[in-house]
């Protein structure tokens, strides 16, 4: 194809997206037929130590003061600091043979949520970009919420920028700005008095028009109550434990009972260069309490076999402890976790040596585990997709899904 | 295998000296734009719209140019004289041009505060100031570009180095985008592979990015990479509590002040990447240098000469790319200011002018022909040749509403304002003189840091300094006014995440990790931020400067006037005179300011 037929064939526009939704080629669509609906994606930022969470080792050296315990399933043992997973090991699956080729956090946070490498050239789009566009919902809320996300998040990178996710800041504050002043209603009524004037055949005019009819609309829906966990009893706010990625698994939970197709929540501190064994010991328990309480709570809703929980981080941490009793990065070997809709529990996949420093069997990329979440979710990963510019990419970049794991 | 159009520049030697170009030579040129421009609607048999009216055209001029719109005070002076040519004079000479022309910058160049995106600390603080710098004396194009394509040196003595350290250690993403940001020409695909389009073959863009082979995004002076090296291995020992880990705080900070810079290695090579996939070399070969369109520009097979004048290579690409006789160096600038002014290029996408190796001919072919010719002969003035497309009659009429299909330039196109531009526009009901507040940056005491020679500097003087940074880091925005949450600075000093930044990301400023990333597309979330946010009562407050100019004026009719000057530039309707008055007799501004900051009018340049 000439550049000039390519061009011709999408719109000429200056506004982007028209021309970009064309040029993207027909909307490909996921699997009507899978079972799985949702995503919560719980991304722990910093690179969770493998050793001292899913992956304890014996040997005293690299142990350091971690200790391994059972669980629920014979002859798999994690952390200590996990003791309410251990207890619903069966319904876990523990990738312990990740790598990556990153040893860099912004690096290797890209390859995490992009599953390509990042360039300085193009912004891929993050997996629950792809989810909103591909993955048919019944509400009206949009397709992906990001919470607690950083600023440098790719989130729809070069698709349309409506695929971008729904920011929440703080789970505990819910949707910003989303309380209206009792004087709305007076308020219209100037306002539609200025916008008399206004050329409403304007293409970008018209948009705004649409905006504001849809904003109207969501302010005076129901459905804005499950961004607000103050809604919640005190109870169940506890059971997630009252911190950032308790209150944020919560707000997830309601989030996918709603419809929304993809939630990620963001957890940084990860990053345990000092005092790796004080820090874990606090942070995960946290996940423990929220991920447990999570899995509880979809379960009793009915909802597990349609939602998937997936735990993912940049990169794992050095076996050796540095002299700051801390842990350095170590890409070449950490762990992540999958649970729920379309995954098999009580199974662990992959291995490391018995330092925990290479992998020694059944290596899974990033890009792999991406599209184990996507495959489960019916996304189609095999399908080429262009960019604006005209450049090929898949879904899950080169990853190919780890079978072994799905149901 | 490329061919290229020769345009046919002719040789302008009528220099003219520095300084403003003669009304006359403006006129000349505005006239000769509109020519050609009503050639263009005559041939297509298109209508040539009416002159915008003064109110609008005022509203407009502000906000292209100086990044704002008009005070009340300032379209009241206009309207007494409507004096075009001079309300253009003062606006290009006005700070706010500089504020307006950053962001047009910093969109296209990827300028950020945490400059580069693959290590941690590279602060562009010293880049940032020095940009606006060159926009302030107005850097002719063709200095400006040489000065940053070229630029050596640590960045703190020289910081055009920044153009070269926002991608380092990602030679080849850079040298992708100078081709696009410089020259309009997009070689991206071919980083990886032939051209889908049969234009450009990867060793086309190998043979172009070998021009930066011998180039080095560090500083290697004096062995400051051993000594901080050194200097952080001793900080890892110290286990006092507290600081703990301080090593890899002072290592940040030690290569912010010391190490980032740009210089050239003798040895420098590039070579073809491992797979290599064509027949024309093998993988991993030593790639040599060569242009890859217009005049024949080749590296020295000399290796003596290579490696006694490092700087030599990449000296030879810039004086390629902006040579007179460059076919896309004037010409993708000029296309560029043109969409910046009317909001449409003549060659769309701007990115790529080039189609099978010929430039692509664009909506309007000779205009696209002249433009870089007229910038050629006022001297690479990029003030100049925008004030020039501001005379026009052609910038001055009715804004372009209709499908774009049949749009030939018939007027400026009505578009929304960009996130920067609102902002600002909030910046400027909040304070009335936006340009008055201005953070602290602390350049010059960096750069002072940075002179201390590295081999004498002690643990405890690295501690000390990194101790110092941070606090002048901090301070940057201390002591300033708030607008709400929000500081009250212009949309160009948000440069680091923070909630104003946020707020300009959520209305589709650029992030900066590409070229000219950013959107004005509309969103939910930013409808919610307009109506329910603290914007509103924060410019309702006390401290507004709206809210005290409106108390000061002596009967509700004025108070009106003023509100819709303020906030959307013209006059009230009688139709909104009768609905607002009420409002206004009860003092209830905060309702009507409500209404006005959400109308369609706030939001757009027509």
């Amino acid at each position: 194809m000439k550049r000039k037929d390519f061009i011709r064939s999408t719109a000429y526009s200056l506004f982007g997206v028209s021309a970009l939704g064309q040029s993207m080629g027909a909307p490909i669509k996921a699997d009507p037929n899978s079972k799985v609906k949702s995503v919560i994606y719980i991304y722990l930022q910093g690179g969770m130590s493998h050793l001292d969470s899913f992956d304890p080792k014996e040997n005293e050296e690299i142990k350091g003061t971690t200790k391994a315990i059972g669980t629920n399933v014979p002859g798999i043992q994690i952390s200590e600091h996990l003791p309410k997973l251990a207890e619903i090991m069966d319904k876990i699956a523990i990738v312990r043979s990740m790598s990556s080729t990153a040893g860099a956090h912004k690096q290797g946070q890209y390859i995490a949520r992009t599953s390509y490498q990042l360039r300085g050239s193009i912004i891929h789009p993050a997996l629950g970009a792809w989810a909103a566009r591909e993955v048919k919902r019944e509400t009206e809320l949009p397709g992906y919420v990001l919470i607690s996300g950083p600023s440098n998040h790719p989130g729809a990178g070069y698709l349309p920028k409506k695929f971008s996710p729904l920011p929440i800041v703080d789970p505990n504050r819910g949707l910003a700005n989303a309380k209206t002043d009792p004087k709305i209603d007076e308020r219209l009524g100037l306002l539609n008095s200025v916008n008399k004037t206004a050329n409403v055949k304007q293409p970008k005019i018209a948009e705004y028009v649409q905006f504001y009819d849809e904003t109207l609309k969501l302010l005076n829906s129901s459905e804005l109550n499950v961004f607000d966990l103050n809604k919640v009893d005190s109870k169940r706010r506890n059971d997630y434990g009252m911190n950032k990625i308790g209150q944020g698994c919560l707000l997830a939970k309601r989030l996918v009972k709603q419809g929304i197709t993809f939630v990620e929540v963001e957890n940084g501190g990860w990053d345990t260069h000092v005092n790796n064994f004080d820090k874990l010991s606090q942070k995960l328990p946290e996940v423990d309490t929220a991920v447990s309480a999570l899995v509880a709570d979809l379960e009793s809703e009915g909802l597990l076999d349609s939602t998937l929980i997936a735990i993912a981080t940049e990169f794992g941490r050095t076996p050796k402890i540095n002299t700051n009793t801390g842990r350095d990065h170590h890409p070449a070997a950490y762990s992540s976790v999958l649970i729920g809709g379309g995954i098999k529990g009580g199974v662990v996949y992959g291995e490391t040596d018995d330092r925990g420093q290479k992998v020694k069997k059944d290596k899974v990329t990033p890009q792999d585990f991406n599209a184990t979440i996507g495959s489960a979710l019916g996304l189609p990963m095999e399908k080429e997709v262009f960019s604006p510019s005209g450049r090929p990419f898949h879904i899950a970049g080169k990853g190919q899904p780890i079978k072994d794991i799905l149901l | 295998m490329v061919k290229y159009l020769c345009i046919g520049f002719f040789a302008l030697s009528t220099l003219i000296s520095k300084g403003e170009i003669p009304a006359e030579t403006i006129a000349k040129h505005a006239n000769q734009i509109d020519t050609l421009v009503a050639g263009e609607l005559r041939n297509r048999r298109l209508k040539m719209p009416a002159a915008a009216n003064d109110t609008t055209l005022c509203r407009r001029l502000y906000l292209d140019i100086a990044g704002r719109p008009p005070t009340s005070d300032e379209i009241r002076e206009y309207l007494k004289t409507k004096d075009r040519p001079a309300l253009i004079k003062q606006l290009v000479n006005s700070e706010g041009y500089v504020h307006h022309m950053y962001s047009f910058w910093a969109d296209l160049l990827r300028v950020k505060r945490n400059l580069n995106d693959n290590v941690g600390q590279l602060y562009g603080d010293a880049y940032i100031e020095w940009l606006k710098e060159q926009i302030r004396s107005n850097t002719p194009y063709n200095k400006l570009t040489k000065n940053l394509l070229g630029a050596n040196g640590n960045i703190w003595d020289n910081p055009a180095t920044g153009y070269l350290l926002r991608d380092l250690g990602m030679p080849l993403d850079n040298l992708s985008n100078t081709t696009q940001i410089f020259l309009g020409i997009d070689m991206a695909c071919a980083q990886c592979h032939d051209h889908p389009f049969d234009e450009w073959t990867q060793m086309d863009f190998y043979k172009t990015a070998a021009f930066f082979a011998q180039v080095q995004t560090k500083n290697s002076q004096g062995g400051v990479k051993e000594h901080i090296k050194g200097l952080r291995e001793e900080a890892k020992k110290m286990q006092t509590n507290g600081k703990k880990g301080i090593e890899n705080k002072l290592n940040n900070y030690l290569r912010t002040i010391y190490e980032y810079g740009v210089d050239s290695k003798p040895n420098g090579r590039l070579r073809l990447p491992d797979d290599y996939a064509y027949r024309d070399a093998d993988p991993k070969s030593i790639v040599y240098a060569s242009a890859p369109y217009g005049t024949r520009v080749k590296e020295s097979r000399n290796k003596s000469k290579r490696e006694k004048d490092p700087h030599n290579l990449r000296r030879s690409f810039v004086d390629w790319v902006i040579a007179d006789t460059n076919p896309t160096f004037a010409l993708n600038i000029t296309n560029r200011l043109w969409n910046h002014a009317l909001g449409a290029p003549i060659i769309s996408p701007m990115n790529n002018v080039m189609e099978d190796g010929e430039i692509s001919v664009g909506k309007n072919r000779r205009l696209m022909e002249y433009l870089p010719k007229m910038f050629i002969s006022v001297n690479y003035d990029i003030k100049g040749f925008l004030e020039i497309i501001y005379n026009t009659k052609t910038y001055q009429r009715v804004s372009w509403q209709g499908d774009l299909n049949d749009y030939v330039f018939q007027g400026p196109i009505s578009r929304r304002l960009t996130a920067s531009q609102l902002w600002d526009s909030f910046i400027t009901l909040y304070l009335d003189n936006p340009d008055s507040v201005t953070p602290n940056y602390s350049n010059d005491q960096y750069k002072e840091m940075s002179r201390k020679d590295i081999s004498e500097v002690t643990l405890q003087d690295a501690i000390d300094g990194l101790e110092k940074f941070n606090s002048l880091q901090k301070s940057t925005y201390s002591g300033l006014p708030k607008m709400g949450p929000w500081y009250a600075v212009r949309a160009s000093h948000v440069n680091r995440p923070s909630n104003n930044l946020n707020v300009l990301i959520e209305f589709g400023r650029s992030d900066r990790r590409l070229v000219d990333n950013g959107s004005t597309e509309g969103s939910i979330t930013q409808l919610l931020l307009l109506m329910n946010s603290p914007l509103v009562s924060a410019l309702s407050n006390r401290n507004s400067a709206l809210v005290k100019k409106i108390h000061s004026c002596e009967n509700d009719t004025t108070k009106l006037f003023t509100l819709f000057y303020s906030i959307i530039g013209r006059s009230p309707t009688q139709d909104n005179v009768n609905t607002f008055k009420p409002y206004i007799a009860k003092g209830q501004y905060q309702d009507v300011i409500w209404a006005l900051v959400n109308s369609h009018e706030a939001k757009f340049i027509n």
